[in-house]
């Protein structure tokens, strides 16, 4: 008995040894291959992602305005930089520290070894970047508030909480190392093997601030961005959760291109590349814009200069077409602000709201047009029948009697006096030339809403202009659609003040702009921002060429014409153009600078706060922001300081001043030649200028001079300034 | 009866024990040598190794102590050698209860509190009571027949569970996992009956559910992990989570091949990159760059997988299959029921123990804390095998019992011993042996 249960015992452990040695030669001969294959993956452990080059950005010639230059960054692991005593262990697995310590003194706690070199990295990180140890800290906490959110979106995401990979990232503390302070730093940080000194870009601006609100500027990529990733599925070319992509202006149109796509590098254990797997990055595509740098800077000191002189002015625009192609060729918005210093100066920027220099203003405000929609009615109503060239129309200065309980619809005032211009009989041309109201009221009338605003949409306005920027507004083209969405009635009314560009309608300069090309072109095309983008189909305009000329007469008696509104404030002399224009103002209200919003605490405690915003709700906003747990009384809030800061007492009202022209090559006889087309047309905006010759007058004749000092007396789009070598 | 005592004046399965443990021992050292060299990459020498060789000569001695004292005088001691193992459990449970180490004299390693620090190496308590069981229960049933009834069975069966409650206490799975079919195997080839055997088995796993779900949750990763293994399971419950959540939730299974599945995962690359004739010593990326954990220690069958290849695994199976061969011979040859009964435990407890590493870093077997006898790094382990084979070369160095009832051997179906019957006397000497 005892001999056979040893037999069976013996049998049961060789089935067992049988077994052990089949699954072995399963492991080692049959897929020994496959698992020499494995290993080859794990000795191969550490990729490196090689950042790409950003694309630069270059004016039409090739002049660059922002380009990436490669640098370094001093990046910490994560591990190390949130560093508390509950990630020793990770730490101690990570780098080894068991070892690191191995030779310290029997009894000394390797923690707080640990810390102690620590405080001592931070120490010399502090020294070495030149910056206040509570900056670091403040950098520092900043990564680690964004690694936490990054940490809850994910989890939100996957249902479960768990590590992410920026976790056990290294993070950038100190950026833009050249390339001789890099070497220092190999060798100030080489005792810590969890910094890492990293190949890095810095985005370098040239002389760019003319340029700050068209450039737009980079931010780090938010969750709504990752989702929305167009390139999700190329590990090498997806957002990464730290980097930074064009959200706005230029860099946000012309994000896909510029970005290129990451290398990677692999290193086996040793640290030695692994040279078949060594995959360079790709670097992003150039771009050129359709801007020109220089025109671009002269226009944007030219209003340096202006603005300040006027008391009440806040700020200004101009846009610079060419009429052909509709380029734009400036885009000036002033006061900008420099964006190599953006973060820096962000809080000053964002707080001044008087002279709001964060606003771009040439795509993102919009205006109500003001007199320079009249020569649009004036060739509405010809090209329509309703109105005879030479026909003419009689202007007492207002259209009936002024009753207490209607308002008068009134020609316009002349600054200052209080006095009332009456025209008498006026025909196109010469309404044109004194900007009379009663002749637009009148024709006006005749075209009716509907005509008039088919008329606004064949220029373009109140749709995006085509630059393609994000951030740009489409302005108001108050279609009978839009008036009954709005509740209000279609009464003549309303043909009245949209005759005269006053009402609902409003614009932005860009379209302002556009506006006065369609002027001098006779056909509507969308602008065009990025050079090298297909042009858009031209669509002429209705209207004979004696109609358009009689318009484009209009527009040249306005400068030139003794009764011109502008005659008095532009002096312009040329010998190969004439300047060409018409003025307008459009009312505008004092903008709000500072709120005063009184609220309450839980407590009950009550206080007022002073919050400067231009807007009730842009006020609220901010208040929510910068003092959570204090509900604000809304209905008593009040504005405290206004831009002008003293706005003149009604019936006065305060104006932003229109300029809107192009210039004419003129004849041999110094009478404009209307066989040859203009080849520039612009649009000028002083913002509270108040009439439009008087301000804005004198800016676009100095605005005519730099034109032809910078493109040359062809007026050539791509030519050279004529005293350049 | 006559004795050898001279040291060199061994029996054939002594000669084939000495054999085989030298050669598994020498690979150990061997690769404990590597490890050491490559993992603390030149920093410190092969201290482990040194350590290792110095217990094993250490252990000889003491072998050899036995050898001439005689496996007898033993079993004499056999119940107070097993209280003062059971006493040996105590303090590391008073640690583990009391969070405290006693002044390092209990240190804690991996969460768990297993060894005893002694001046010259660790103590391991569960290591010693293996040994301390097989004698005491060799001890216990040598003399008795009463265990072939129910009754008779359940105080050996229950006495086994006191150490076994302790061990799990510590907590030493591996052991424990060791400790149960050791009894086993002892009452069954003392003679215990299959029916009786079969049916506190059967209970034992009924009672399976309960354990299962009375785990910690690492004990339990570590058993689906095994499972887990599987790309069909893995898919499985990441497809349908609420029905095979019971397993793994799918938390773990994406976290499978970082957390619970990494040693595993690590130690079939080092087993399967080794191939058929392996790397060679010293040679190989996993000696080269410490990619397994604990691989001087219970891993050590993926390092020595990983440079000698299936034929050095097969060297090593083959060693153990001639431990347990000359163990089986030991256990026939003598009539003295204590050595009988000894060395078939001896014999069980290599065997299941070696069974259960090789399984474990195979991935066939969960990841429990077993070592490979004579191999692994580890003093006290080494030490408890050594001592435990000197016992099976004295049991072979004693002559049989000219007159002896062949023990542990019951009629099938009745109560009575088969009678008394007369040894062979021993075989005389030929001419040709008389000569030599």
């Amino acid at each position: 008995m005892f001999e056979r249960r040893l037999r069976f015992l013996l049998v049961l452990f060789g089935a067992a040894a049988l077994v052990l040695l089949a699954r072995l030669l399963q492991l080692q001969v049959v897929q020994g291959e496959v698992y020499r294959q494995h290993v080859q993956d794990l000795l191969r452990g550490t990729r490196e992602s090689l950042p790409f080059v950003r694309g630069g950005i270059f004016d039409r010639q090739g002049r660059p305005l922002v380009t990436d230059a490669p640098c370094w960054q001093i990046a910490v692991d994560y591990r190390v930089l949130s560093y508390d005593a509950s990630r020793l262990r990770s730490c101690t697995t990570a780098y080894g520290l068991k070892r690191r310590y191995a030779a310290l003194a029997p009894g000394v706690d390797p923690g707080a070894a640990f810390a102690a070199e620590l405080d001592e990295m931070w120490r010399r990180l502090a020294e070495f970047g030149e910056a206040d140890p509570a900056e670091l800290r403040g950098r520092r906490d900043q990564i680690i508030a964004r690694v936490r959110r990054i940490r809850e979106l994910v989890a939100a995401r996957a249902g479960y909480d768990d590590e992410v990979v920026e976790e056990r990232s290294a993070h950038a503390v100190i950026r833009e190392l050249g390339a001789e302070r890099h070497v220092e730093a190999r060798t100030l940080f080489q005792r810590y093997p969890w910094v890492h000194i990293q190949p890095a870009t810095v985005r370098r601006y040239h002389d760019a601030e003319p340029l700050a609100h068209i450039l737009g500027r980079l931010g780090p990529v938010d969750a709504g961005d990752l989702e929305r990733d167009p390139q999700a599925d190329d590990r090498f070319a997806r957002y990464l959760p730290d980097e930074r992509i064009g959200q706005l202006g230029a860099e946000k149109l012309l994000d896909a291109s510029l970005r290129g796509r990451r290398g990677e590098l692999v290193r086996d254990r040793n640290g030695d590349t692994v040279p078949e797997e060594y995959l360079p990055a790709e670097n992003g595509e150039d771009a050129r814009l359709t801007l020109r740098a220089d025109l671009q800077q002269r226009l944007y000191d030219l209003f340096a200069r202006i603005v300040p002189t006027y008391p009440d002015v806040s700020g200004g625009c101009a846009v610079v077409l060419s009429v052909d192609t509709r380029d734009v060729l400036a885009c000036v918005s002033y006061p900008s602000y420099d964006p190599a210093m953006f973060q820096e100066n962000f809080t000053q920027l964002r707080d001044d709201t008087a002279r709001l220099p964060l606003v771009f203003r040439a795509g993102a405000t919009q205006y109500a047009p003001g007199s320079i929609v009249k020569p649009l009615i004036g060739i509405a109503a010809l090209a329509e029948g309703k109105l005879g060239l030479g026909a003419t129309e009689h202007c007492a200065g207002y259209l009936f009697p002024e009753t207490p309980d209607a308002p008068a619809s009134k020609c316009w005032e002349i600054e200052g006096t209080g006095q009332r211009m009456h025209h008498g009989d006026v025909d196109v041309v010469a309404a044109l030339r004194g900007s009379c109201n009663l002749f637009m009221y009148k024709v006006g009338e005749r075209l009716g809403v509907r005509e008039i605003t088919a008329w606004f949409d064949r220029v373009g306005i109140g749709r995006p202009t085509g630059v393609g920027l994000a951030e740009e507004v489409s302005g108001i083209n108050p279609t009978p659609a839009y008036l009954a969405s709005r509740g209000l009635p279609l009464t003549s009314g309303y043909a009245r003040a949209y005759a005269i560009g006053q009402g609902e309608i409003s614009v932005t300069p860009l379209q302002a702009a556009n506006l006065i090309a369609c002027y001098a072109g006779g056909s509507f095309r969308p602008l065009r921002l990025k050079l090298g983008a297909p042009l858009a189909e031209a669509a002429p305009l209705p209207g004979s060429p004696a109609q358009w000329r009689a318009i484009r007469e209009g527009m040249y008696e306005v400068v030139n014409h003794p009764s011109g509104t502008a005659h008095k404030y532009v002096s312009f002399a040329d010998d190969g153009y004439v300047l060409c224009g018409k003025t307008g103002s459009a009312t505008a209200p004092a903008r709000p600078t500072l709120y005063a919003v009184p609220a309450e605490d839980e407590a009950g405690a009550a206080d007022v706060f002073y919050v400067p915003a231009g807007s009730r709700a842009d006020a609220l906003q901010r208040f929510e922001l910068a003092h959570p747990g204090w509900t604000a009384k809304t209905d008593e809030m009040a504005v405290v300081s206004t831009w002008p800061a003293d706005p003149p007492p009604l019936p006065k009202r305060l104006s932003h001043a229109w300029f809107g022209g192009f210039l004419q090559p003129r004849g041999a006889g110094g009478e404009p030649d209307w066989s040859r087309a203009p080849r520039i047309a612009f649009a000028v905006l002083v913002e509270f200028g108040g009439s439009g010759g008087r301000v804005s007058g004198p800016v676009a004749a100095e605005l005519s001079r730099v034109l032809l000092d910078t493109l040359g007396p062809d007026l050539d789009p791509d030519g050279a300034p004529p005293d350049a070598p | 009866m006559r004795r050898r005592t001279a040291l060199l004046d061994l029996t054939a399965p002594g000669w084939l024990i000495v054999c085989c443990a030298a050669l598994l021992a020498t690979m150990g050292i061997a690769t404990i040598w590597i490890a050491d060299t490559a993992y603390k990459q030149g920093h410190d020498g092969p201290d482990n190794a040194l350590k290792q060789l110095a217990i094993l000569l250490g252990a000889s001695v003491l072998g050899a102590g036995i050898l001439k004292l005689g496996y007898r005088r033993i079993a004499r001691l056999a119940y107070p050698f097993f209280f003062l193992s059971l006493l040996l459990l105590i303090p590391p449970i008073l640690a583990r209860t009391t969070h405290q180490t006693f002044g390092g004299l209990v240190p804690m390693v991996n969460g768990a509190y297993r060894w005893i620090r002694l001046p010259l190496f660790q103590l391991q308590p569960s290591e010693v009571m293996k040994i301390g069981m097989i004698f005491a229960l060799a001890c216990y049933l040598r003399y008795r027949r009463n265990y072939r009834t129910l009754k008779g069975l359940l105080l050996p069966v229950l006495g086994a569970l006191v150490p076994l409650a302790l061990i799990l206490l510590e907590p030493d799975l591996g052991t424990a996992m060791l400790i149960l079919p050791l009894v086993f195997v002892m009452l069954f080839m003392a003679g215990a009956k299959t029916s009786h055997l079969l049916g506190i088995a059967g209970v034992g796993l009924l009672l399976a559910p309960l354990a299962w779900s009375k785990m910690e949750g690492y004990q339990r990763m570590r058993i689906t992990a095994v499972l887990l293994q599987s790309d069909a399971v893995r898919d499985a419950i990441r497809r349908q989570p609420q029905r095979y959540g019971f397993l793994a939730s799918r938390r773990e299974v994406e976290y499978w091949s970082r957390d619970s599945g990494y040693q595993l995962l690590r130690s079939k690359y080092a087993v399967g990159s080794g191939g058929l004739a392996g790397e060679g010593w010293g040679e190989g990326p996993f000696t080269e760059y410490a990619l397994l954990p604990e691989g001087h220690n219970d891993f050590i069958f993926a390092l020595l997988a990983h440079q000698w290849g299936w034929l050095g695994c097969a060297a090593v199976i083959a060693a153990y299959a001639g431990l347990v061969g000359a163990g089986a011979a030991v256990a026939l040859a003598t009539k003295e029921p204590f050595g009988r009964l000894v060395a078939v435990g001896i014999v069980a407890m290599l065997a299941m123990q070696a069974g259960l590493n090789v399984g474990m870093v195979t991935g066939l077997m969960p990841v429990t804390g077993v070592t490979l006898p004579l191999v692994s790094y580890g003093g006290c382990s080494l030490l408890i095998n050594v001592v435990a084979l000197a016992v099976l070369i004295s049991i072979s160095q004693h002559r049989p019992f000219l007159l002896a009832n062949r023990p542990f051997n019951f009629a099938l179906r009745s109560r009575r011993a088969i009678p008394l019957e007369l040894a062979k006397p021993p075989r005389e000497k030929t001419a040709s042996e008389t000569a030599a």
